[in-house]
């Protein structure tokens, strides 16, 4: 589940858009703008307002929580956004869906095409997106982007083939939530093949497959894939990754290169967790679950 | 020491509510104590004027946990039940009712017949002068009443999360729910304790799915200890259905704050029109009830993060809700905190909420506090908030 909503994005503190509270600190703060729960007022409305304010040409990066309750989409704020390009000079993140459970289950969330957001904002270097019902990327080609995080409960396979195959050059960090097959999850290990190959996105440093179902067969394969010696951070954390999976890590040489690996939400062993920690690699291990049997274990995102 | 006036505490006397209430009104140094049993209140009330003093206090705890009582108190409600369209036993079909653990019996029967007691109690009470109750019988009805509490909470211009209605169906909850705009609701017994019954429902154009801790079997409800996720639509709207036919409040999903990974929600008891104890209810899921595999939270690591302005409107929120009751001694309330700690909800009030063991405040349990409360200062006059 997500109980919460981002606090911090991109080195600034997010607070909640709230026209009471007055002019935004638009240079030192990052804005979430959502449509209140028993608002009528519709999303592009508030980014309207938002947008109205003097000195909102500083904005940084645009948080966007609920479109609506109902059936929303968020078309009409990626049509919005495209048209005040103008006005967002020194946009450089958005993030679209940060809804937590409470407010609508992940696997619920609604998407859209969002590759109009790419064409308008060429400086655009932050790219986050929860929620992978309807969402399509087509096809991009961005010279600046740095990070592109997709967290799905269930990602469909048609949109991790889009998200893999556009042409991303300056593309740092990558993060996919693979998510459960009951909520629409089918990826399988040969569909990774793009990433963990190293063939796209040269400047990968932070690779991210989280949240996944076979947690220790993307262990077990990023172990022997070429992408490992380039990595500075590997992220399996949320799934259900074993003593296997992470046994898989520890027998690679390049896993050693690593400065960071996330595996926090696991089904790792006491002995294993003793291993990690003297493996000379910084690792988060916090969060370990109990499940002896396979059914007994589950992914920390999917609803 | 100051004397004690006599307490009466009516409940089940081999339920923990009672004994920790006898514990406590000992370690006050009340020496005048007794108890009467539901059973015996129901076999023959007067038993209960027997034990009452000049000057003494009647203490009203939960009925709850003991079959025998509960039957009786649908028996009680089968008449007036007979005239509404809800759930209901005929009196032969509760004769050969079995305990079977975990079954949700019809609510609004129960009701009317807990009603009914609690009717013939305060009766008894208006009868002699200077026969009072910690906690009016009428207060007690009131608060097993969650539609009507959303009446009361609204004259007092409580926050509450906004009612929609009280469906007859699951078609009916579907309608209104699309009338007002709104995709995710919380379908709720109107006259349920403990999250019993509880439906959480999520809708879209497409589809629906539900959250509840309610298991259907051989056309019988029961309680689990676990939430379970309904998505087939033919089971949601046989679920619903059946939680409908209980007579059910539907209200919109108030979003509930996270914190510590969990989202929550709190209990705060009002005793004498002061917030007391207080818990963090932690939660995986979307239901909250601590008996659900929930866990308290870190109390006070959320009032740091909240700051004390919020946390001083949280608890002033919940001591209106219980100054709603002004003839109540103590109310626990259940407070919905939505996300940035800035707007709050009140979900519910329990006329039986404070059993929260381990859980002192300035040093006491709930009971002992409530005791000592009542000794510094009785409530006012007893002029019930349901009149």
């Amino acid at each position: 589940m997500i109980p919460e909503h981002a606090t911090e994005w991109l080195g600034y503190p997010v607070e909640l858009y709230d026209p009471a509270n007055g002019t935004p600190d638009y240079r030192n703060k990052v804005y979430r703008l959502a449509s209140d729960y028993e608002a009528e007022e519709p999303l592009t409305d508030v980014l309207a307002r938002f947008i109205g304010g003097p000195g909102s040409e500083e904005t940084p990066a645009l948080i966007f929580g609920l479109y609506g309750e109902h059936d929303s989409t968020p078309v009409a704020i990626v049509e919005a956004l495209v048209a005040l390009r103008a006005r967002l000079p020194k946009l450089r993140g958005i993030f679209l869906g940060d809804i937590i459970s409470e407010e609508c289950e992940i696997s619920w969330i609604n998407q859209s095409d969002v590759s109009p957001l790419f064409r308008a904002y060429p400086n655009l270097e932050h790219f986050r997106i929860r929620g992978s019902n309807g969402l399509e990327f087509g096809e991009i080609h961005h010279a600046k982007l740095k990070s592109l995080v997709i967290e799905s409960g269930g990602l469909d396979v048609g949109v991790l083939r889009e998200a893999v195959a556009e042409d991303l050059p300056g593309l740092e960090h990558l993060e996919i939530w693979l998510g459960s097959d009951n909520y629409g999850g089918n990826i399988t290990l040969s569909d990774l093949e793009p990433v963990l190959s190293g063939k796209k996105f040269p400047r990968l440093k932070y690779l991210g497959l989280r949240d996944s179902e076979f947690q220790d067969e993307i262990a077990a394969a990023i172990a022997l894939a070429p992408i490992l010696a380039r990595l500075e951070t590997l992220d399996l954390s949320l799934g259900t990754l074993t003593d296997e999976g992470a046994a898989a890590l520890l027998g690679s040489d390049a896993f050693y290169g690593l400065k960071k690996l996330d595996l926090h939400h696991h089904y790792l062993s006491d002995d294993m967790m003793a291993r990690l920690k003297n493996s000379g690699v910084n690792v988060d291990l916090s969060q370990q679950q109990q499940g002896e049997e396979e059914d007994d274990r589950y992914i920390a995102v999917s609803e | 020491m100051s004397a004690r006036p006599p307490l009466v505490i009516l409940g089940n006397p081999w339920n923990r509510r009672v004994v920790f209430a006898q514990r406590a009104a000992d370690s006050l140094g009340w020496r005048e104590v007794s108890t009467v049993s539901w059973r015996e209140f129901l076999h023959d009330p007067e038993r209960l004027a027997n034990h009452m003093r000049p000057d003494g206090w009647l203490r009203i705890e939960s009925p709850g946990e003991d079959f025998w009582v509960e039957k009786a108190l649908l028996r009680l409600g089968a008449d007036e039940a007979a005239a509404e369209a809800f759930e209901r036993l005929a009196p032969e079909e509760l004769e050969a009712l079995p305990f079977r653990r975990g079954e949700i019996l019809p609510m609004r029967q129960w009701y009317l017949g807990w009603r009914k007691t609690l009717q013939r109690l305060a009766h008894l009470l208006a009868k002699a002068k200077d026969r009072r109750a910690m906690n009016p019988p009428a207060d007690i009805a009131a608060m097993f009443d969650k539609a009507q509490c959303h009446e009361i909470l609204g004259a007092s211009d409580v926050p509450r999360p906004q009612l929609l209605g009280l469906p007859e169906s699951y078609e009916h909850l579907r309608e209104i729910m699309r009338d007002a705009g709104c995709g995710r609701a919380f379908l709720k017994p109107c006259h349920s304790s403990s999250a019993s019954g509880v439906v959480a429902l999520e809708t879209s154009r497409t589809g629906a799915r539900a959250f509840s801790t309610v298991e259907m079997a051989e056309g019988r409800l029961f309680n689990s200890l676990t939430v379970r996720e309904y998505r087939d639509p033919r089971l949601i709207a046989e679920l619903v259905d059946a939680v409908c036919r209980q007579r059910s409040v539907a209200e919109r999903w108030f979003p509930k704050a996270g914190h510590d990974g969990e989202r929550f929600d709190l209990r705060i008891l009002v005793i004498g029109g002061r917030s007391a104890h207080a818990v963090m209810r932690q939660s995986a899921g979307p239901i909250t009830n601590l008996h659900l595999g929930n866990r308290r939270g870190d109390l006070d690591g959320l009032r740091r993060r909240m700051g004390p302005v919020a946390w001083q409107t949280a608890l002033e929120v919940a001591e209106r809700a219980a100054g709603a009751f002004p003839a109540s001694l103590y109310v626990a309330v259940d407070l919905l905190v939505a996300p940035g700690f800035r707007r709050f909800a009140v979900a519910e009030v329990n006329a039986f909420g404070d059993l929260l063991p381990n859980l002192p405040h300035e040093g006491r349990d709930t009971y002992t506090a409530e005791f000592a409360r009542l000794l510094e200062r009785p409530p006012p006059a007893q002029v019930s908030a349901s009149g």
